[in-house]
């Protein structure tokens, strides 16, 4: 994986302190950066098995295909909702900075690669995925405000969002700073303007640029490069439709130096990406409504806020906390009397 | 607001004692049960929880202390595990798994033998302290409370700074040698509530320095005032240009005290070293040295000059400080 990234050859210069030291020594790189959509495919199934297998025991083996999901039906499931968190995050009051959307995306995409929407509902994940990405990074919205942009019951989802905070940080492990491609972005437009005489009006790049990494949002690309490589994809993308030629500036400046090894897999990186943007499969909206319903039947009830048995299994927990630090208290205080006795001479 | 958690409880480890105390929380020696029972510092702090959930504050701080982890920097404590646990309806503890360290720089300054460490041994803690405070400040983080008791020493005398983001913010700490929260250590102008930065630690570096060649403490203010007394009458008394705009303390409330040349405190000061140990000291934050032109004075250059031409691993380390920002601003 790390053999493909190069990333001090790729990021221009002008930024390469930064980016550089930041995103290579990033929980991004080491746990969130995957080796491709084999290994995403592999690790979504092995989180639909898991579940499948925790709860198979009340159904007979016919009617499992039917009951459960399938990895096809979640991956679709999940792709609407990323689409739903997208439209949630631009038509958001007051306005949203992307860089919010980029994260409150790359949470959810990363909890789902782990887990699966039979566990845990994507609607409640997608709420709370964009509550804390507002936090992480400084978009001060209150609670209120934020289910303000939402219809229907707005207090109930507060209490999803609320109550879901704190296990979607767990299940990201706490690596709650993601590194966007926006930033690299304007280094490569910065980089382009100082160093490259080839092109005369660089902002020209800017909306096929800004209009790549939109697209690439709908995508895997945030689990599978780094926010370096997919900014270049993008302002090369642009180029392409501006019929602007870059290819001296990555060859000339960019790369200037580089092996012809390093080249040739930047290259190559840079192709899967433009190739994994450009043919991405469309939303199938018709068949959104069956797996909904399908999911109501087979979804984890424990983990659902509205079910009978979430709100007592969280009466319990509660009660047996109590029970935890009064048995803990005993002790501690048991532990004193003994060493007290022992000072003492007793 | 009522939350489920799963396994994120404190299961996987076993407490075994506590060993510090504070308003927030407590940290414990614990056994990691996953990794064969090695030993844990434990901290366990706990977080209001508010009617918007976790603050946003707290968020940043383990975000921030997530992504330094990321850096594995040899001069501060790992942070090898975070958890959370919901205890009551209002409360969240955080719980902050670090390695465990069972001394620090003033255990480790008390069992030195006489005559002291000399001067190499001096001079290689030094590197690693500033090391560790370069990389803090780099990250823009002000650790503001750097002292001999949370500079944690390894059997293998690696240095490594702990206590600093949201264990500060938190207020408490894994000092294994029991102190009452010491002025000691602090800038003038933190005990003149003045505006601060990243100087301040860098202040803390110079008392820690002088203390490394006398094994005690060189300014031992009883109070504030008295904290100040202690510094004009070696340093004499700063001029009044340079005193901070808007505090409570005046300039002409203190004597003028002339200043002492810090070599009749510490004879054995070589002149680089008592150049370094000057620009630590500076009154004037501004002028005070940076983390990263400290490790770059002639005392410590000639030290990485040496290390540079013996193992060309630690080239890299000592020039690990590029691309980041050469203001960083207080938290």
């Amino acid at each position: 994986m790390s053999l493909f990234l190069h990333l001090y050859v790729i990021t221009p210069p002008t930024l390469s302190g930064i980016i550089t030291s930041m995103f290579s020594t990033s929980s991004q790189l080491k746990y969130w950066t995957f080796n491709g959509e084999t290994e995403l495919a592999e690790l979504r199934k092995e989180a639909n098995q898991r579940f499948i297998q925790e709860h198979e025991s009340s159904i007979s083996i016919e009617k499992q295909a039917k009951y459960f999901l399938t990895p096809g039906e979640e991956k679709l499931l999940i792709r609407h909702f990323e689409f739903i968190l997208r439209e949630f995050c631009v038509r958001f009051l007051p306005p949203m900075p992307k860089y919010v959307l980029g994260t409150a995306l790359t949470y959810f995409k990363r909890f789902y690669v782990h887990n699966s929407v039979m566990d845990y509902h994507p609607r409640d994940i997608m709420l709370t995925s964009v509550y804390l990405a507002s936090k992480v990074e400084e978009f001060n919205v209150n609670i209120s405000q934020f289910v303000g942009n939402l219809k229907g019951d707005r207090d109930k989802f507060a209490s999803i969002i609320l109550g879901f905070e704190l296990l979607l940080m767990d299940k990201l492990h706490y690596h709650l700073t993601v590194h966007n491609p926006f930033r690299p972005l304007e280094g490569f437009f910065i980089d382009l303007k100082t160093k490259f005489k080839g092109v005369e009006d660089v902002e020209k790049l800017r909306k096929g640029a800004e209009e790549f990494l939109d697209k690439s949002l709908a995508t895997d690309a945030c689990l599978l490069f780094s926010p370096s490589q997919l900014a270049l994809a993008a302002v090369l993308s642009s180029g392409t439709k501006e019929s602007m030629n870059l290819e001296s500036y990555v060859t000339g400046v960019l790369l200037k130096g580089a092996n012809e090894d390093e080249m040739r897999k930047t290259v190559y990186q840079i192709k899967r990406i433009r190739y994994i943007v450009k043919n991405q499969e469309p939303l199938q909206r018709d068949q959104i409504g069956h797996i909904q319903k399908k999911l109501e039947q087979c979804r984890n009830q424990e983990n659902n806020p509205e079910s009978e048995i979430y709100k007592r299994k969280l009466d319990e927990m509660f009660e047996e906390e109590e029970e935890l630090q009064s048995k803990k208290r005993a002790r501690m205080e048991e532990a004193q009397k003994k060493e007290e006795q022992l000072l003492l001479g007793k | 607001m009522s939350r489920l958690c799963h396994d994120s409880g404190e299961n996987a480890y076993e407490e075994v004692a506590v060993i510090g105390n504070g308003a927030y929380g407590t940290v414990w020696k614990a056994r990691d049960l996953k990794n064969d029972g090695q030993f844990v510092a434990m901290k366990k702090i706990r977080i209001q929880n508010t009617e918007e959930g976790m603050p946003m504050s707290a968020i940043r701080e383990i975000a921030l202390l997530r992504q330094l982890e990321g850096h594995e920097h040899p001069n501060i404590v790992r942070l090898l595990d975070v958890r959370t646990h919901s205890q009551a309806n209002s409360e969240i503890s955080l719980i902050l798994v670090f390695e465990y360290i069972d001394q620090d720089l003033s255990t480790y300054l008390e069992r030195c033998p006489n005559p002291g460490l000399g001067p190499d041994k001096i001079r290689d803690i030094m590197l690693q302290l500033l090391k560790g405070v370069d990389f803090l400040h780099s990250n823009r983080i002000v650790h503001r409370d750097l002292k001999p008791q949370n500079i944690l020493v390894t059997s293998q005398g690696r240095l490594k700074l702990a206590d600093f983001g949201l264990a500060r913010v938190y207020g408490f700490q894994m000092a294994l040698t029991q102190v009452v929260v010491t002025l000691w250590y602090r800038a003038p102008e933190v005990i003149l509530q003045a505006q601060y930065a990243t100087p301040v630690d860098m202040w803390s570096c110079g008392c820690i320095f002088a203390e490394l060649y006398t094994r005690r403490p060189l300014f031992c203010g009883q109070s504030d005032i008295d904290q100040l007394i202690k510094i004009f009458e070696m340093l004499g008394r700063p001029p009044e240009v340079d005193w901070p705009e808007n505090v409570s303390l005046p300039w002409s409330s203190f004597k003028a005290y002339p200043s002492q040349p810090i070599t009749k405190y510490i004879p054995e000061l070589d002149p680089m070293a008592k150049d370094l140990l000057e620009n630590l000291l500076k009154f004037n934050p501004h002028q005070r040295i940076s983390a990263k032109n400290a490790l770059n004075h002639q005392y410590l250059r000639d030290e990485i000059d040496d290390i540079q031409t013996s193992s060309p691993s630690s080239v890299s380390e000592s020039n690990s400080s590029d691309g980041r920002s050469d203001t960083p601003v207080s938290k």
